[in-house]
């Protein structure tokens, strides 16, 4: 029997107040496409878990399968704002090294070159053809500098090293 | 206004109330009684329990006799609670019941400073010392007494007014109703069976429409609307408009050979508009009146109906009417409307062909309806398996209703008996988030239709889709019981809505001048204590039009309504409080006529501008104190709230550390309902606050404020109603044009334009009054530390 | 995206867009807008300051956005509405900017070409630009998921109900089909790390589209084209389906209504080619070159 974790519960909730409204009618879980290919996806199940300051709100792998769209969003009637909550918790997981390890590889890249899929030769000859010009460049110091700012940077390096 | 007589002295007595612990709790009754003693005056403190109880109203009694005291005040909860329980106690005690002040030190002090017991003490102390300081200056009033006339006006024929109709009838009282139909009866009508007894709705209804529409003491007044009310209770001046329904009531006999003939057909709005109607026509068939009427933006005036007609009652050229009444009393009984559900996009109401509404349901599954009750499809098929969809348009934040509408668990599950009553093979869903059984018998049919075999699921759909060879409705749930996403194949899928206000609602309570709350619906005087008042007096409110409701409540509170209508009516007179405007230095008036153009009530007048002093109308005076504010000659003052005696609060709230309090000024009607809100609701805050009760912030004038200022305040909050909400009208618009003036001359006077905030603060804003002082008190310690606020100089 | 794998369909705009009316500027500054569904998610405050960012750029030039690509269109709109509804942390982004010398003020729009297409063009002119009416061509549009919600701050067009960008295609002279998955999102977030699972999210949404005889999928979006293209060929080797439903971004629909070739829109590229879709945007007696 799980006892409530009280200190997490509040962690979550000082991230976000609204989570204590949901009143798990399950508008979020049907409204979603995803918990119809992945089983073990649930975001109402996911709010649950989170009320009690469960780790099982971060430790589940298909929360990071959620493509934002922001069905439930829109729809759930309490105004909990599910997208936003989920965010919440796929940050707490990240900071705990529960991510996909792609996830922070692609982060690293944009953080590196400015954008989000790699730059090469194939492309650079793809746009010749196309008389587009080279891509622009991009000036990635002001990117790293608001990573430094808002502490992203630090957690980045602690699950690199 | 002087204070009293020279020879006369004072002998005050002041009594603290514990209120159990609700204020013993965190304030030191006995300390705050040891206080009471220092102060000047004072002859005699005492602490009390429950100083409303008996107990303590005989204390109160006891000690003026024993201790001839001829001042008393009261340190306890709101005045808006027990200011009359206490005055009816001083004049018991042979006092004048103006001579009583009473401190708020519950709702204002124990019960938002839980945490700060020390400061509550303090603050406490302080308000008592405020309210002692005003108990020297007041003087005995004599209240104004109008007369009632006994004659009353029901706004809405559905059960509620109806009720209400009848009950105020049979106690003696002339009762017009005006309903806006062409016939009584509202939402009531158009149901089949009533829960939990399955009565047939219109055969125990019928029955009270015919009641009303034969009572001798009742002036039926249907297809009508309110176009305006003047005056006051006991006499209300009320302007209705009768819309012409072309058809002449004292000769239509009901026959009904006129519809046979008429070329148009309709929807029918009774039938929710799934059988058809002519353009003449009378809503149902138990009709009160039983007179039919014609729609005229649709009728192609053909004449076939006046050749068919032959006690010639149609007349195409009938006008509107007017009628004027003189009542003595209104009661709301205008209802609320079902949720429009196409609004709720994802559940394709209004798309999707086999998905309705619980209201049209009722139509369908009722003997006299369109189907002849078979629960069939839009394509005529017979509906076997049943989905019911609950909350739909209730506790819905996106549709802007986050209040439940209570009756719509049941009515779905009576709804569901009854498939099971024509069909017990039929296969019902019942899609639920709670399911609320809170009324007499509602639980035995809950459990009678888990019994019956009703499939109840968890859940709240999430949308509905269609099934493109059947039409059948698809709803998609995820079963929170059993973590399941279902797409359920449903023949029907019945949508139970919720009710709404009405969309004429807001009109209607400007005509009336009653508040309407956050939720749209209209707001009763006390949650609790006074269900069917309103702060006017002589209107009252029932049935759906203050929230949704089962018939049984409509019914309750339309008899609630009556009863307390007849209060007035049945003693024939009311007293108006005598807290009105008085003109005491006529010598000081130059008849400039400003106070009549701040009176919304007509009640001060000039007869000649320039020439004679101003008269008070003292009956239509209501005691907002705005003409008072205004006078620039300073030739008015308010009698019970002088400027006087305001400033000798303002004194004593700042006697000490000044510069840590906000005076807040607050209105009885709104900020200080707002206040007693926030202490209801055990809202926090900081204690800085000292809050000075003024019937209107139209009282508040450009003196008291700055003579808080001058005694040091840290800041002054002015609170008003919410523009278009002031129970005076336009008390608040006074107030903010006077305050913007003030802002101006400000930085001239060395004080900083931000120390004075003007902030809207309703009687439903408990939040907002705790939000605004915790944000103004930060802002007063950054005052502080930049040296804004400074200590005034020894008599500055 | 579009600029690194899908050059053609920068291409198109630039040719196209201005023959609109339209005036394209290019900015030096602007990053990845970032995605809205990993980056967001493992950090929100940096997520948002980046995103600010590259609206400051914009706003420094006084000049609107426009954008080729859902979620583009979503990250900057959302940001920009939140920023400018929430004071507290409005601020909190403003003080980081401030490092890297922006402000944020909310002075400018973002418009998804779609959404300029639909409110700022006069149907008659995209029509005036149509050289060859594509009238025996059935289309299934997908407008997605980041153009469209949330619906109070995108505005773009009914999340339960679609329409807009069906009646952009009926200027072409196509005929915009009704499938019944048509607001089911394309699964490119599953793909990541569930690829059985995003497979057989686009399976359904194929089928679907092959039940209502639909003869190509349009959408706006790179990242949906990625999904429902590279998406549709994995799907039918997964299921053993063979789906053969060509995905065109809608400027390579308006492109080949205006008489380009296949190649100039870049078909080429594309994993999933049919000829009876060919044979339907072509006039007679064409042959097809590849390059």
């Amino acid at each position: 029997m799980e006892d409530i974790d009280f200190e997490n519960r509040h962690k979550i909730i000082n991230k976000n107040k609204k989570v204590v409204m949901c009143l798990q009618c399950g508008t979020c879980t049907s409204s979603c496409l995803i918990p119809r290919y992945l089983k073990d996806y649930n975001p109402r199940m996911s709010f649950i878990h989170a009320l009690y300051g469960s780790r099982k709100a971060i430790e589940n792998p298909t929360l990071w399968a959620c493509s934002v769209c922001h069905t439930c969003q829109d729809r759930c009637p309490e105004g909990v704002n599910p997208t936003e909550l989920l965010i919440s918790l796929k940050e707490l997981a990240f900071a705990e090294g529960l991510a996909p390890k792609t996830v922070a590889q692609g982060t690293e890249l944009v953080l590196s070159t400015g954008r989000a899929y790699p730059a090469s030769a194939i492309v650079d000859s793809a746009r010749e053809r196309l008389n587009l010009g080279k891509l622009r460049d991009v000036d990635v110091k002001d990117l790293n500098k608001i990573a430094e700012k808002t502490g992203l940077r630090e957690k980045l390096n602690k699950l690199k090293g | 206004m002087t204070g009293p007589d020279q020879q006369e002295k004072l002998r005050i007595g002041v009594f603290i109330c514990h209120c159990g612990k609700n204020i013993g709790a965190v304030v030191d009754p006995a300390a705050v009684a040891e206080y009471a003693k220092t102060l000047p005056d004072v002859v005699f403190v005492i602490e009390n329990l429950y100083t409303c109880a008996e107990p303590g109203q005989e204390e109160i009694r006891k000690a003026i006799k024993e201790h001839n005291l001829n001042r008393v005040v009261v340190a306890s909860c709101s005045p808006k609670l027990h200011e009359p329980t206490f005055r009816r106690t001083l004049t018991e005690a042979g006092l004048n019941k103006y001579l009583f002040e009473m401190v708020n030190i519950r709702e204002h002090c124990s019960w938002v400073h839980m945490r700060e017991k020390e400061k509550a003490t303090k603050k406490a102390m302080d308000l008592v010392r405020m309210g002692v300081a005003k108990a020297r200056l007041l003087q005995p009033l004599e209240d104004i007494t109008v007369p009632v006339k006994k004659e009353a006006l029901v706004l809405g024929g559905g059960v509620a007014g109806c009720q209400a109709a009848l009950d105020l009838a049979d106690l003696g009282f002339k009762v017009n109703l005006v309903e806006k139909d062409p016939s009584i009866g509202g939402i009531m009508a158009q149901l089949d069976k009533t829960l939990p007894t399955m009565d047939c709705s219109i055969c125990i209804l019928g029955p009270k429409l015919v009641d009303v529409g034969k009572h001798e003491n009742i002036n039926l007044i249907t297809n009508a609307e309110l176009k305006s009310v003047d005056g006051f209770i006991g006499n209300f001046k009320v302007k209705v408009e009768v819309k012409p329904r072309y058809v002449d009531m004292t000769k239509c006999n009901g026959c009904g050979e006129c519809v046979d003939v008429c070329p148009v057909i309709l929807p029918n709005q009774y039938d929710m508009q799934l059988k058809p109607r002519k353009a003449i026509y009378c809503s149902f068939a138990q009709a009160v009146p039983l007179v039919y009427a014609i729609d005229k933006d649709k009728c192609i005036e053909c004449g076939m109906c006046m050749d068919a007609c032959d006690l010639n009652a149609i007349n195409l050229d009938q006008e509107p009417q007017e009628i004027n009444l003189e009542v003595g009393t209104v009661i709301v009984a205008t209802g609320a409307e079902p949720f429009d559900a196409t609004r709720k996009e994802e559940y394709g109401y209004g798309k999707l062909e086999n998905v309705i509404t619980s209201l049209e349901f009722e139509r369908i599954i009722c003997a006299s309806g369109p189907t002849g009750g078979d629960l069939l499809r839009r394509d005529g098929g017979h509906a076997k398996k049943v989905g019911f969809v609950q909350c739909v348009g209730s506790r819905d934040e996106k549709c802007g209703n986050k209040y439940c509408s209570s009756y719509c668990c049941l009515a779905t599950i009576k709804q569901a008996m009854l498939i099971k009553e024509h069909d017990p093979e039929a296969e019902i869903y019942i899609f639920y988030t709670d399911i609320r059984a809170f009324g007499k018998g509602y639980e035995d049919l809950y459990a009678r239709g888990r019994e019956e075999g009703l499939i109840f699921i968890r859940g709240r759909p999430s949308s509905i889709k269609e099934n493109p060879k059947n039409k059948n409705p698809i709803i998609v749930v995820e079963n929170t019981l059993t973590n399941e996403l279902m797409e359920v194949e449903v023949d029907l899928a019945v949508l139970a809505i919720g009710l709404q206000p009405t969309e004429g609602a807001r009109n209607v309570a400007q005509m009336l001048h009653i508040p309407i709350g956050a939720d749209g619906f209209f707001i009763e005087s006390h949650p609790k204590l006074k269900p069917v008042d309103t702060p006017v007096d002589g209107i009252y409110i029932c049935g759906t039009s203050a929230q949704p409701r089962d018939i049984k409540d409509s019914v309750t509170t339309g008899s609630a309504a009556a009863a307390r209508a007849s209060i007035p009516m049945g003693a024939g007179k009311f007293s108006v409080e005598g807290i009105t405007s008085v003109l005491v230095h006529p010598e000081k008036c130059t008849a400039c006529a400003i106070c009549t153009t701040k009176c919304p009530y007509g009640a001060i007048q000039v007869k000649e501008k320039g020439k004679t002093p101003a008269i008070i109308i003292e009956a239509s005076c209501k005691g907002c104190g705005t003409c008072v504010a205004d006078c620039p000659f300073k030739a008015l003052d308010q009698r019970h709230f002088a400027d006087e005696q305001i400033f000798a609060q303002i004194d004593a709230a700042l006697e000490e550390d000044p510069e840590d309090k906000i005076i807040s000024f607050n209105c009885n009607w709104c900020s200080y309902a707002g206040a007693d809100l926030a202490g209801v609701s055990r809202f926090q805050y900081p204690t800085n606050v000292r809050i000075i009760r003024v019937m209107c912030s139209g009282r508040v004038s450009k003196e008291m404020i700055m003579r808080a200022f001058e005694k040091g305040a840290g800041m002054v909050l002015v609170a008003p109603c919410h523009p278009s909400d002031c129970h005076y009208i336009s008390g608040n618009l006074h107030a903010k044009n006077r305050i913007d003036q003030l802002y101006k001359v400000l930085p001239s006077k060395g004080i900083d334009p931000r120390r004075l905030r003007l902030e809207y603060v309703s009687a439903a804003e408990g939040l907002v009054y705790q939000r605004l002082i915790k944000e103004m008190t930060e802002q007063l310690e950054e005052f502080k530390k930049q040296g804004i606020v400074k200590t005034p100089v020894k008599g500055g | 995206m579009i600029p690194i794998k899908q050059p053609h369909i920068e291409y198109l705009a630039r040719k196209i867009l201005p023959q609109l009316g339209l005036e394209l500027e290019d900015l030096d500054g602007f990053t990845c807008c970032p995605d809205p569904i990993w980056f967001r998610s493992i950090d929100n405050l940096t997520w948002m300051s980046v995103a600010a960012r590259n609206l400051c750029v914009a706003e420094e030039r006084g000049l609107d956005i426009l954008t080729l690509c859902n979620a583009c269109a979503g990250v900057l709109t959302e940001t920009n509405a939140l920023l400018k509804k929430d004071a507290k942390t409005r601020t909190k982004v403003n003080e980081i900017l401030k490092e890297i010398g922006h402000e944020f003020h909310g002075s400018i729009k973002i418009r998804h070409v779609l959404d300029v297409l639909d409110k700022d063009i006069e149907r008659e002119k995209i029509q005036s630009l149509v050289k060859r009416e594509l009238t025996a061509l059935n289309v299934a549009t997908h407008t997605g998921c980041h153009l469209i919600r949330p619906h109070e701050i995108m505005q773009f067009d009914d999340p339960e109900d679609p329409k807009v960008f069906d009646k952009l295609v009926s200027i072409l002279g196509a005929n915009p089909v009704n499938y019944t998955l048509k607001t089911q999102c394309c699964g490119f977030s599953m793909a990541l790390s569930y690829l059985d699972a995003s497979s057989a999210a686009t399976r359904d949404k194929l089928m679907s589209v092959r039940e209502a005889d639909a003869d190509c999928l349009v959408v706006g979006c790179p990242a949906c084209f990625q999904q429902l293209d590279t998406g549709q060929l994995l799907a039918s080797r997964a299921f053993g389906l063979n789906f053969k439903i060509p995905v065109l971004n809608y400027l390579q629909l308006l492109g080949l209504a205006m008489d380009y070739s296949l190649d100039e829109v870049g078909y080429n590229t594309h994993k999933i080619k049919d000829t009876n879709f060919e044979k339907k945007v072509l006039p007679e007696n064409n042959t097809l070159k590849y390059i």
